[in-house]
């Protein structure tokens, strides 16, 4: 069960409400309306809140749901919603937003408080926020200022059951706080994902799919744009480039990628489940180890092309699960599992082919050398992933009531803009160790800001990417070596270009330790 | 639960030396790995370069001894400050200095590479599982099934003892088997 509050309070240019500027005759609150009821919204748990003076003109353009019209305080308690044991989405009438994106946040099955979020840009449409692994810490509104955004939060908010409670003492927190009025009408989706925020409320950031739209609109040739941009948007496309994974290495990316979603749709349409996908990826990795135990060249050969075929439909079980929304724990465990099972099974096959060429059984020192580091880097990355979630989760958060957000010096984790860090001003006598110190942590924040504005050339970006090793990237050197060269050789080669990725990335993160 | 400390998990134990984990690890893992495997050949052949060749046999020509070095280093570690911002290496330093000290004393053959799968297999569905269903495995498991310590002393006895190079291919079935049944289990019980 979600309730749904949609917000009529902004008004357009000539001072009538924004959400029932029309377009083709409908205006832009029933089309949202017709929008939700596709998404299978109940109607008898959807309320409209505006302004009384247009009580009559909003109750006239929508009907089956009910119209509050009410002052500024009743509606921030009416934003807040009744039934406390209900997820509750809280969007802006006047929105124009097409049915991939409205999904997202109105998405049924997705658990947990959520803002719907746009990339930071210029027609991005919103308040900044600014998030931090997958995590809204901090967000602007009407009131409050903010430093350093990397999104914009465009009037749209999902908050789950379990948080209600705490949106309801916080709305009376607004309240007390008698923020001025805004003639506009105010942003109260902002004021309450700041709320939520500054609560310590964990708020993920939906982001909504490039190329979705979701814009609000108050004026009338604005909303022309937005259904030319409405009307130019293929929501089949969207849909599948979402399905895709953006932050895959490069292998992946573009090597893979660019076709398996089309795989993955074929599953769909064939009603293929994602573990399914899953099971026939491990069981055509074993078969390629199989075929490297062989220790002939056509059993490299083969090995080769089975262990490419294994690691699309890898990627496939993934996209097929992110296209039909259909995500499972047991699924993500048995991907990432069987992820693993692969790899190392390749590599025992491998050893196995190598011992029957040449009876050297050293080269499984070889094999499980190469077990070894993978196991380190992958803990080693897990243990700082942790690291920095927990940091996030333990921040301290700042008061409501504080109008102003610097990015605070805390905030050790990339911002997806490079921003430039403001350290504490501190005022310390100087000695000559402090000083080696202070040389040291200003070089490594120089050092620092130069890697994050890398990220901007693509060439940089993708270097850094590779450079790392990830899973494609490994499955492909095995593949290549394993053809053109012999089992001992894919070890020596996973051997060195992993430990070179290792020390890349241990220097990277000591160097942001001291920074 | 990410560190797989074994009897060691219920100790209380951070800070009570005053040195820092990490660093503490770091050197298990230096003694442990490459010290086992170059340390006792240079020191053997510097030894029979010298005297009469009887210091030939001594404890430090024994890599299990380097191995056990480590462990206690690894141990101590423990018992060590852990500052906060370095946290984060500790478990995976664990796991270098246990497969590192199998690799050591019983690489070289398809047995010990099973004993390292095995392991590996344990320690990616147990972070797994502590992300996705947000617990570990039971207690009494993980001191059942050794713990790092607890392994790594098995391990360091079968090496002294000679009976390392027979034991590690049954070792790794045993362990393999016992890993895989409670990972089905309990993702059974879960899903």
């Amino acid at each position: 069960m979600t309730a749904v509050v949609l917000l009529a309070l902004r008004a357009s240019d000539d001072g009538q409400p924004a959400a029932l500027l029309d377009h083709d005759g409908v205006p832009t609150i029933a089309r949202l309306l017709a929008q939700l009821d596709a998404q299978d919204a109940d109607p008898a748990r959807i309320v409209v809140v505006t302004r009384p003076a247009w009580l009559e003109a909003v109750a006239a353009a929508v009907s089956g749901v009910e119209v509050r019209g009410v002052d500024r305080t009743a509606a921030l308690r009416l934003a807040a919603g009744h039934d406390p044991d209900e997820a509750l989405v809280v969007l802006d009438g006047h929105v124009v937003a097409d049915e991939v994106a409205l999904g997202r946040l109105v998405d049924v099955g997705a658990r947990g408080t959520a803002a719907a979020l746009v990339a930071d840009g210029a027609r991005a449409d919103g308040v900044p926020v600014r998030v931090t692994r997958g995590r809204v810490v901090a967000a602007g509104s009407d009131h409050h200022r903010l430093a350093h955004g990397s999104h914009r939060a465009p009037g749209g908010l999902r908050v789950a059951a379990a948080d209600r409670a705490r949106l309801a003492d916080l709305v009376e927190r607004l309240v007390a706080l008698d923020l001025p009025q805004v003639p506009a009408g105010e942003d109260l989706v902002a004021l309450l994902l700041v709320g939520l925020v500054r609560d310590g409320v964990p708020v993920t950031a939906t982001v909504l799919p490039a190329g979705s739209v979701w814009r609000r609109v108050d004026t009338r040739a604005e909303l022309v744009d937005a259904h030319a941009q409405q009307a130019a948007v293929d929501p089949e496309r969207v849909r599948l480039d979402a399905a895709v994974k953006s932050d895959d290495g490069f292998f992946t990316t573009f090597l893979v990628s660019s076709y398996s979603r089309y795989v993955a749709r074929w599953a769909a349409r064939r009603g293929l489940h994602p573990d399914q996908v899953t099971v026939a990826s491990l069981l055509v990795g074993l078969v390629a180890a199989a075929a490297f135990a062989l220790g002939t060249l056509p059993g490299m050969v083969a090995g080769a092309v089975l262990l490419q075929v294994a690691f699309m439909l890898d990627c496939v079980d993934g996209q097929l699960a992110r296209y039909t929304r259909r995500f499972t724990v047991r699924g993500a465990w048995l991907d990432s599992v069987s992820d693993r099972a692969k790899e190392y099974a390749v590599l025992a096959g491998l050893a196995l082919g190598g011992v029957r060429t040449d009876g050297d059984e050293t080269v499984w020192l070889l094999a499980g050398a190469a077990l070894a580091l993978q196991t380190f880097r992958h803990v080693l990355d897990l243990g700082y992933a942790e690291q920095q979630r927990a940091d996030v989760a333990r921040a301290v958060v700042r008061p409501l009531e504080d109008l102003d957000d610097v990015a605070s010096f805390w905030e050790r984790v990339p911002l997806a803009t490079p921003a430039r860090v403001e350290p504490p001003i501190v005022v310390r006598t100087s000695t000559p160790a402090s000083a080696c110190v202070d040389a040291g942590s200003s070089l490594a924040r120089s050092a620092v800001a130069t890697l994050r504005r890398a990220e901007d050339v693509p060439v940089l970006k993708w270097a850094k990417r590779i450079v790392v090793l990830p899973i494609g990237e490994r499955f492909a050197l095995i593949s290549l070596v394993a053809v053109f060269g012999s089992p001992r050789a894919v070890f020596v080669a996973l051997l060195a270009w992993g430990g070179l990725a290792t020390a890349y990335t241990l220097g990277g993160r000591l160097i942001r330790s001291v920074a | 639960m990410l560190r797989d400390d074994g009897p060691l998990a219920g100790v209380p134990a951070a800070g009570r030396l005053p040195l820092p984990e990490p660093l503490l690890l770091a050197a298990a893992l230096l003694v442990a790995v490459p010290g086992a495997a170059l340390l006792p050949g240079w020191l053997d052949g510097a030894a029979a370069g010298t005297a009469d060749g009887a210091a030939a046999g001594a404890a430090w020509t024994w890599p299990w001894a380097w191995v056990a070095a480590g462990l206690v280093l690894a141990v101590l570690g423990r018992f060590g400050g852990v500052p906060a911002r370095l946290a984060w290496p500790a478990p995976a330093l664990l796991r270098a200095v246990e497969y590192g000290a199998v690799l050591v004393l019983a690489g070289g053959s398809a047995g010990s590479y099973g004993l390292l799968a095995a392991l590996a297999f344990h320690h990616y569905d147990v972070v797994y599982r502590l992300q996705l269903l947000h617990r570990g495995p039971p207690r009494w498991f993980e001191v059942a099934t050794g713990g790092w310590p607890g392994r790594m002393v098995l391990l360091v006895v079968a090496a002294a003892s000679g009976q390392l190079d027979r034991l590690v291919a049954p070792a790794a079935i045993v362990l393999g088997a016992v890993f895989v049944t409670e990972s089905v289990v309990t993702w059974r019980r879960a899903a």
